[in-house]
């Protein structure tokens, strides 16, 4: 098993009171397997998808990946384990600016051991000849392609999309799922989305539903779909 | 309504303290710099015109080969007053030599500073400066080779303002040398030294004067006071350091305003939705300008305010540096309420109209573009597309980027860094060329260790030594004036040079540098001189410019120099010695030896060394200032890019690198402009007051020092970075995650 989650909570402190972000989470997915994790908003998923990608601490239980548990690394230890084998996918892309499409793939590849070749990772995403353009002059899809041949470049084990398709239009955002099952086939990335678009569900292994920090629903999709055959 | 969007300026000003807090320091800096120099300045002219009205200063000095006859007639006749002075100078120990001048009633009437006027033939009146040098005070006894005296007063004395032993010297020295006076009997009764007569013009015709006394007696020594450089070097030192001080100010509120401007663009992008919204809800331009205007104004005002009153509480320490340093009394505190005032407003003037361009630019998007965040406002810049980097490695690629990125914010770093180091490497430019004008006048042009110039020509040298002759002249239209001297062309006293080092052997006519800059005149010239003694015209062709940065001198054959002025073959005025000679001192006109020149040489930095520690302080804290503002903005712009950093595993280290170190190559591009650019400048601020004064300066930077200058540079680099890691350690992971809420 490549991430297990066990017992996980964790809360933020408002005003007066303890609100439960998340409340005992217990999950697993497998190598390859594409995740979703649905729900409303401050349901938990981005707390969820943040703590499996280290850049958040659950205040109890584990979370193993590849046998380590990540509560248990110190801080140094959570950058290099973010490092090697995590790939982040955000809604609003933020890739650099000032720099261009090639030169924001090498934010990635530069920290990475065992990057992918850029040229192959632009010409999968469809982007190589806009190598030299700057995010500016890209619409948001292939804005978010590049943000996805950044996540992908560094050859992570998982690869974390918040909202991925949340910010396009229905035909952009059906060409980037087929990118993301096209990755997940290509390298065997285990893919988290986390969305309010339940349709998309039907392209995962797993569907994982959440309501205020708890998992109401975890099954294995026994019907999976083709991303091209995703409707809503 | 505008009251109430106000509330947010003390929130935005305390979120960014460090910003407001650098332009708060370099706007006081400006304001302090800007009173405190023209204030004392100022204040010194304006008692120095007082002390001169006072003291009836002369407009001529005189030396005659025959007494003066009936002074009375003469004054009637030219509308003039004469006063006649005796003077002679008597060493008090081997190092020390006092200069004794008889009391004077009618012109260079001495002013007593502290304690009383001279009562009875046995008292003295020091100068201040040589009596707290050689630990005199008033009431004690010195003695002298005729006597005992008591020190009854300190005074000061018009034509003696820069109490210079020589005319040739270029710094006082108090521990050597200082001024005296006597009572008119006690001087004949010693009856020793020099006789002159001070002559004070009180009609424009008085100057014809001076051709009477050609003409009816033989004039020995002229001089105007204007050639006086115990006068002249006053001006010329208060011209200096009046530029200075306006100067400087303006290029420090120049960078603020640069900086502020940055500043409040970056808050206004931040805001541009705000803005929109406001327009939205009907806030009018005036009002929404006017609420970003506050940010400056809160900028102007406490740095200006802090600056005044910092300013007003060093003007008293300056002026007395500069009063003591010149031996000008303080006769009065005259504040000039103008400068208050000027360098209260001068931030406005400089921070409101930068302020008001960049809220101006923003206020002309329409409220729709401006609630979207303007996005289409973000442009590539010419640089970014055309600039070729694929080559480099990521980190080397990064950092171009991002230099690139904003060239208004590129150019206020390299403009900031500029001046900084431009100040840093002023003490070390000084310092280089002093010593540089001394190695080379005393060790490789004038080889004499003594120089006598006697009071008449003779033709026959006796003494031993090298003879010379020499007079003054002057150009027409020029008031300064110069010596011409005739030197043997074998001379083995003065080895003069040409640019590249070579000796120009004496069989030409040789103009120093110092008279090349003041004439304005270059080799091959032919210009008209008019001896400043018999009024005759010469026309000489100028052969060669020597490079020798002390006396605004011409030098040619001696014979050819006798020839012209119609004199003996062989006769000469100056010996130059390397051994002390025997003459009899009423023979003398003037003595001088080199070491008098070097003793002074070498104090020329001492009453400086505060001033540079000053001017260092100022280059420590524009540079931190500026290079922690621009780095806080680059980390402020890069907020979420650092925090995304973070999430892709980037350390500490690494983003550290890749975002403080961007500023590594402006700094460096910075510090190499403020080399040239320092030397053209001061070279032009010398040009522009040394003329008159007899020497040139030779602007001289050494390796070494660069070196040091850049390691200080970095250093404040170094620190700066330090000091903005714990910005980018304070930002979150999350950063980058918010802006998917937006």
């Amino acid at each position: 098993m490549l991430v297990q989650l066990k017992n996980v909570n964790k809360n933020f402190k408002s005003m007066q009171n303890i609100v439960f972000s998340l409340n005992s989470i217990n999950l697993e997915a497998d190598k390859g397997e594409i995740v979703t994790i649905l729900g409303p908003s401050g349901s938990g998923k981005s707390t969820l998808l943040n703590i499996i990608g280290g850049i958040d601490r659950a205040d109890s239980g584990s979370i193993i990946i590849e046998g380590v548990d990540l509560n248990k690394l110190n801080d140094k230890e959570i950058t290099k384990y973010r490092r090697n084998n995590i790939g982040y996918i955000f809604q609003f892309y933020n890739l650099i600016p000032n720099l261009n499409i090639y030169e924001n793939i090498e934010v990635s590849t530069n920290i990475s051991e065992n990057p992918l070749k850029i040229e192959e990772v632009l010409d999968g995403v469809g982007m190589l000849d806009k190598r030299n353009k700057f995010p500016q002059e890209l619409s948001g899809g292939e804005q978010q392609r590049v943000s996805i041949a950044r996540a992908i470049a560094k050859n992570p084990k998982i690869l974390l999309c918040d909202e991925p398709t949340g910010a396009l239009d229905y035909k952009t955002a059906k060409e980037i799922l087929n990118l993301l099952e096209y990755v997940n086939s290509k390298y065997k990335t285990t893919i988290f989305i986390v969305t309010h678009n339940t349709a998309i569900s039907r392209m995962s292994d797993r569907i994982i539903r959440l309501r205020s920090g708890e998992i109401v629903e975890n099954i294995k999709n026994n019907n999976k779909i083709s991303a091209k055959g995703v409707e809503w | 309504m505008v009251m109430v969007l106000n509330k947010k300026i003390k929130r935005v000003i305390l979120s960014q303290k460090a910003v407001y807090i650098g332009s708060i320091i370099l706007v006081m800096l400006s304001s302090l710099l800007y009173t405190n120099f023209n204030i004392s300045m100022k204040n010194v002219e304006k008692n120095k015109n007082l002390f001169l009205k006072i003291t009836m200063i002369e407009d001529a000095k005189v030396i005659t080969q025959k007494p003066l006859e009936n002074i009375s007639e003469l004054e009637n006749k030219f509308n003039v007053l004469i006063d006649e002075r005796k003077q002679l100078d008597v060493n008090i120990n081997s190092n020390t030599v006092l200069r004794i001048f008889e009391k004077t009633e009618k012109v260079d009437i001495s002013y007593i500073v502290e304690g009383k006027n001279i009562e009875s033939d046995n008292d003295i009146l020091l100068d201040p400066n040589f009596a707290k040098a050689n630990n005199i005070k008033i009431g004690d006894y010195i003695e002298l080779p005729f006597g005992k005296f008591i020190v009854k007063g300190f005074f000061s004395m018009p034509d003696y303002i820069y109490p210079l032993k020589s005319d040739t010297d270029m710094m006082v020295n108090y521990n050597n040398f200082g001024i005296a006076i006597l009572s008119k009997n006690k001087i004949n009764e010693i009856n020793k030294g020099i006789n002159y007569y001070l002559i004070k013009y009180k009609s424009k015709d008085s100057y014809k004067i001076k051709d009477y006394i050609a003409e009816n007696n033989f004039i020995i020594f002229y001089q105007d006071i204007k050639d006086n450089p115990r006068y002249s070097f006053v001006d010329a030192k208060l011209m200096g350091s009046t530029k200075m001080g306006s100067a400087l100010p303006v290029i420090i509120l120049l960078l603020t305003s640069l900086l502020v401007c940055i500043v409040i663009w970056r808050i206004i992008k931040t805001e541009f939705s705000q803005i929109g919204t406001l327009y939205a809800l009907g806030y009018t331009k005036k009002e929404i300008l006017f609420h970003y205007l506050s940010y400056g104004n809160i900028i102007a005002l406490l740095g200006g305010v802090s600056g005044t009153i910092l300013g007003l509480i060093f003007v008293k320490p300056l002026t007395s540096f500069f009063i003591s340093y010149f031996n000008i009394p303080l006769i009065e505190n005259l504040f000039d309420i103008k400068y208050i005032i000027i360098s209260l407003l001068i931030p406005y003037i400089f921070i409101i109209p930068a302020i008001s361009f960049v809220t101006l630019k923003a206020l002309r998007l329409s409220p729709v573009n401006l609630m979207r965040g303007n996005n289409e406002i973000i442009k590539i810049g010419i640089l970014e597309k055309k600039i070729n980097i694929t080559k480099l490695k990521f980190i080397s690629k990064f950092r171009i980027r991002e230099v690139t990125r904003s060239l208004p914010r590129l150019f206020v770093l390299i403009f900031g860094i500029t001046i900084a180091s431009m100040f840093l490497l002023l003490g070390f430019l000084y310092k280089n060329s002093i010593d540089y004008l001394l190695n080379q006048s005393m060790n490789e042009v004038y080889k004499y260790e003594y120089n006598y110039v006697l009071k008449a020509y003779e033709d026959d040298n006796n003494y031993g030594g090298e003879e010379y002759n020499l007079s003054a002249f002057k150009v027409e239209n020029k008031i300064e004036s110069f010596a011409v001297l005739g030197i043997k062309p074998d001379s083995k006293m003065i080895n003069l040079t040409d640019e590249s080092g070579k000796s120009i052997s004496i069989n030409s006519v040789i103009a120093t540098r110092p008279l090349s800059n003041t004439l304005n005149i270059k080799e091959g010239d032919k210009i008209i001189i008019t001896n400043k003694y018999s009024n005759k015209k010469y026309e000489i062709k100028i052969d060669k410019i020597a490079e020798v940065y002390t006396g605004n001198n011409i030098y040619m054959p001696l014979s050819d120099f006798n020839k012209i002025m119609n004199l003996n073959e062989n006769s000469f005025i100056g010996i130059f010695s390397s051994n002390k000679l025997n003459i009899d001192e009423d023979k003398i006109l003037k003595f001088e030896t080199k070491k008098d020149f070097e003793e002074a040489f070498k104090t020329i930095l001492n009453p400086l060394k505060a001033s540079f520690a000053v001017i260092s302080l100022f280059a420590f804290v524009i540079s931190l200032v500026v290079i922690y503002i621009i780095t806080g903005i680059s980390i402020e712009e890069n907020k979420n890019n650092i925090s995304m950093f973070k999430i892709f595993g980037y350390t500490n280290n690494e983003i550290n690198s890749l975002i403080l170190n961007t500023a590594t190559i402006p700094v460096i591009v910075g510090f190499l402009i403020s080399i040239p650019l320092l030397i053209k400048s001061m070279d032009a601020l010398f040009r522009s007051f040394s003329k008159g004064i007899d020497f040139a300066f030779p602007l001289k930077l050494e390796p070494l020092s660069i070196v040091l200058s850049f390691i200080i540079m970095i250093g404040i680099y170094e620190l700066s970075k330090y000091l903005s890691k714990k910005k980018i350690l304070n930002i979150s992971l999350s950063e980058a995650l918010k802006s998917q809420r937006e």
